[in-house]
């Protein structure tokens, strides 16, 4: 059985700025476990304490493999074996290199037997997919998904029993990032897989345990379920129109009214807006609703938004920037 | 086994970078010709007039000897400190050092190409100078002894390149200890002139500083023609030796201290 303690961390940068505080979790065997939050959060800071690239002030971060026990802060050189890190940046590799030539180098640098060598990566690259025609192509010339298969290839190098992974789908497509979402469940086996992530709709979807961060602090931890009670807004798209004069406004204000479609809406008289929010699954409801709209005349202009997490996180938890004490 | 075939790796990635920027590649070989010439042309300007007593030699054959080591001098300041700020930029130093590999062997990793790069160049402005008339003494001797001397010669360059990428990954910008190293090269050790025109104080100064007795051991070899038992040889051998004994483990504690403070600060992966 495998498992992680993370303990009552907490980091200071030289500038004074807080990043984590009091963060403690577990993650076990078998799970994928989510890091969320937006922006300086502190995802990034307590994936990388974990990987053992920067160092906690206070706290503790154990791995337990069966009876034995590593301490992931100060035994930080032999941990590493057990370690697959994918870094958030797409430049972790190097460019000028064919992907062949940097899995070889980095498998050199993870000490994996020169006889083993070449079957690890081969074994890594077909788990992952990638397209093994363009393995002796130079690293730049990849698309970004395919330079995140590669990436999440490397990690799986050195067979580990920990999988970290600083955003993953990050400026993907939905398609790859799909993809890249189906890989990693598919390697939860027998590991533990830590990943940050600003997309509720990922950690929904992929993970066991979701860790909800803001301001260097844990908000909430639990399962997925946690997302929709803590921001039932994310689920829904808000349509925003404009008419052309205040007559028709107040037509279609009405109208809707009259209506009584199943949404919320809000009219803005001041500015002669109406805002409906609608559930991202509701297509029914959308479909019914754009040909409500292309049946009459007078919209000057509708726009289609999907609140962000950042939006959400100050929703619900207020604007105030300032660190912790 | 398994370092040296690391640092074959380390070289094979430089080596494919390199090649991989074809007009960089010419521009390069192009850089080395013409340094030779443009001191071979300074030369002709009456400087080669002046006979270097204690090497028998003119200023372009001095010259091209210091002018040669600075270059292996420079790859071991900038070598260590450019590979790991490329590294630091390019957002591949975190996933090194996530591997197994030790500290020290991924210091002197980071380097070692540059040395190649430097050696490569050197064989250039060698064949070009001798094409130009410098005067070497050549024998079995001379060579057998040239090869273990280069060799410690390098090393004991590496301690203070491997130290100062130490101090370049805590203070990013504006290493003293680079700046003292790069100046007290070029002033003091005899790359461009002998140290014996230099005032006594700096004399003095040029003796706590390794190229010093590189270029003057190696100047002993190949102009003229002493072998690595030569009493001035060995003197020189052993300081260098002595060096490396202080240097390297110096400069990979450095390195050390440095890795560790930008764990602490989180500022790895900045420059």
């Amino acid at each position: 059985m495998k498992k992680i303690i993370v303990r009552e961390i907490f980091k200071r940068y030289p500038n004074g700025i807080v990043a984590l505080k009091n963060i403690s979790f577990n993650a076990e065997e078998g799970q994928i476990v989510s890091i969320i939050g937006p922006n300086g959060a502190g995802k990034t800071t307590l994936i990388k304490l974990i990987a053992g690239l920067l160092l906690p002030e206070a706290g503790e971060i154990t791995l337990y493999i069966n009876s034995q026990k590593f301490d992931m802060v100060r035994e930080n050189r032999r941990i590493k074996k057990m370690i697959g890190f994918l870094p958030s940046t797409e430049r972790s590799f190097y460019y000028r290199l064919t992907g062949y030539q940097n899995l070889e180098f980095f498998s050199i640098l993870m000490d994996i037997d020169s006889r083993e060598r070449e079957k690890r990566i081969k074994e890594s690259l077909e788990k992952v997919g990638f397209p093994l025609k363009i393995i002796n192509k130079l690293f730049m010339t990849y698309s970004k998904g395919e330079k995140q298969k590669l990436g999440l290839a490397r990690t799986l190098l050195n067979n580990p029993s920990v999988i970290l992974l600083d955003e993953p789908t990050t400026g993907l497509d939905p398609l790859s990032a799909k993809e890249i979402r189906e890989l990693i469940v598919s390697f939860k086996k027998g590991r533990i897989i830590i990943l940050c992530s600003h997309d509720l709709k990922e950690v929904e979807e992929i993970s066991d345990e979701v860790i909800i961060l803001h301001k260097g602090r844990i908000i909430q931890k639990g399962s997925p379920f946690i997302i929709k009670t803590l921001f039932p807004e994310y689920n829904r798209k808000s349509v925003k129109i404009s008419f052309i004069n205040k007559e028709i406004f107040e037509k279609y204000a009405d109208l809707l009214k009259r209506k009584r479609i199943d949404i919320e809406i809000l009219v803005n008289k001041e500015k002669q807006e109406i805002t409906l929010y609608l559930k991202k699954e509701s297509l029914y409801n959308i479909e019914n609703f754009f040909s409500l709209i292309n049946s009459l005349e007078g919209i000057s202009s509708f726009e289609i938004k999907e609140m962000s997490l950042e939006e959400l996180f100050v929703k619900i938890f207020g604007n105030k920037n300032e660190n912790i004490d | 086994m398994k370092t040296l075939i690391k640092f074959l790796w380390f070289i094979k990635r430089g080596f494919f970078t390199w090649i991989s920027y074809k007009w960089m590649v010419l521009m390069n070989f192009l850089t080395w010709i013409m340094q030779v010439l443009w001191l071979y042309f300074l030369g002709k300007l009456g400087l080669n007039a002046v006979e270097f007593q204690r090497y028998n030699v003119n200023f372009f054959s001095f010259i091209i000897i210091g002018f040669i080591f600075e270059s292996f001098s420079s790859a071991s300041i900038y070598g260590f400190r450019d590979a790991l700020y490329t590294e630091q930029v390019e957002g591949t130093l975190e996933s090194a050092l996530m591997s197994t590999t030790s500290l020290s062997v991924y210091a002197i990793g980071q380097g070692i190409w540059r040395f190649c790069k430097a050696g490569i160049g050197s064989l250039v402005i060698i064949i070009t100078s001798l094409l130009l008339g410098m005067k070497i003494t050549i024998s079995l001797g001379n060579i057998l002894s040239l090869i273990p001397f280069f060799i410690i010669a390098i090393i004991s360059l590496m301690g203070l390149g491997i130290a100062s990428s130490g101090i370049s990954i805590v203070i990013k910008q504006g290493d003293p200890l680079m700046f003292a190293i790069t100046w007290g090269n070029r002033l003091v050790t005899g790359v461009y002139y002998p140290v014996s025109i230099l005032p006594s104080f700096l004399q003095m100064v040029s003796k706590i500083f390794p190229l010093t007795y590189a270029l003057d051991g190696l100047r002993l070899i190949l102009f003229n023609g002493y072998t690595l038992f030569h009493p001035e040889v060995f003197k020189n051998f052993i300081i260098l030796f002595l060096f490396c004994i202080i240097l390297i483990p110096l400069g990979l504690k450095l390195f050390e201290w440095g890795y560790e403070k930008a764990r602490k600060e989180g500022t790895l992966a900045f420059f």
